[in-house]
């Protein structure tokens, strides 16, 4: 198995199906040649919450 | 509920991040290309701050966190998503021969520290001895 599914095992294992579609869609998008920016931010938005979100997330 | 017991619940989460860590130190080993390297960092040291980030937050909403260590939690995780996003964009940078192996280096680097802050602030929801293993096992870290 080559390093970057390894990567791709180990985060499909411990993240959301929220986020797992969100880096799914970068992956798409940056393969597409849509700009790597745009696609790692729309990304890093569902993969990390503001510090505000997560405490209001917080049970 | 108590913070004892909040620790002793949660003490879980603490074998889970050290086992996570672990098994991250063993696939970045295991990367041959900068970019490789670069990914498994990433990913490996975020399935360990992004479970940890969560719990702190449950500690603060349990209302155990003081004003001052929710500050430094918040400062930590921004500089964290900051340093996250960074080393994203440099995957993607090397990948296109628009970045060096070092810059990679560099960034991979900086994600680690940025984690240990987090971690060095949050990990006050774990108990001590639970704490004194998670600081050997980022000090470990290659």
């Amino acid at each position: 198995m080559d390093p970057i599914t390894q990567a791709l095992v180990l985060f499909a294992l411990n993240e959301t199906p929220a986020v797992v579609n969100a880096a799914i869609k970068m992956v798409n998008a940056i393969t597409a040649g849509e700009p790597a920016a745009a696609a790692i931010q729309a990304f890093l938005a569902v993969k990390h919450p503001t510090y505000q979100q997560l405490l209001d997330e917080a049970r | 509920m108590k913070r004892e017991a909040f620790s002793t619940q949660h003490s879980a989460v603490s074998f889970q991040l050290c086992s996570i860590l672990a098994f991250s130190v063993f696939l970045v080993g295991c990367a041959t290309s900068p970019q490789g390297r670069m990914v498994q960092t990433a990913t490996a040291i975020d399935a360990i701050v992004m479970p940890a980030a969560r719990v702190w937050a449950d500690y603060v909403k349990a209302g155990f966190a003081t004003p001052k260590q929710n500050a430094q939690a918040e400062k930590a995780y921004n500089a964290y998503c900051e340093a996250f996003s960074l080393a994203q964009q440099l995957t993607i940078a090397l990948r296109a021969g628009r970045a060096t192996a070092t810059e990679a280096d560099d960034a991979s680097a900086a994600l680690v520290k940025a984690a240990e802050n987090v971690l060095a602030v949050v990990k006050v929801f774990l108990p001590a001895a639970k704490q004194a293993n998670l600081k050997l096992s980022l000090t470990s870290e290659p």
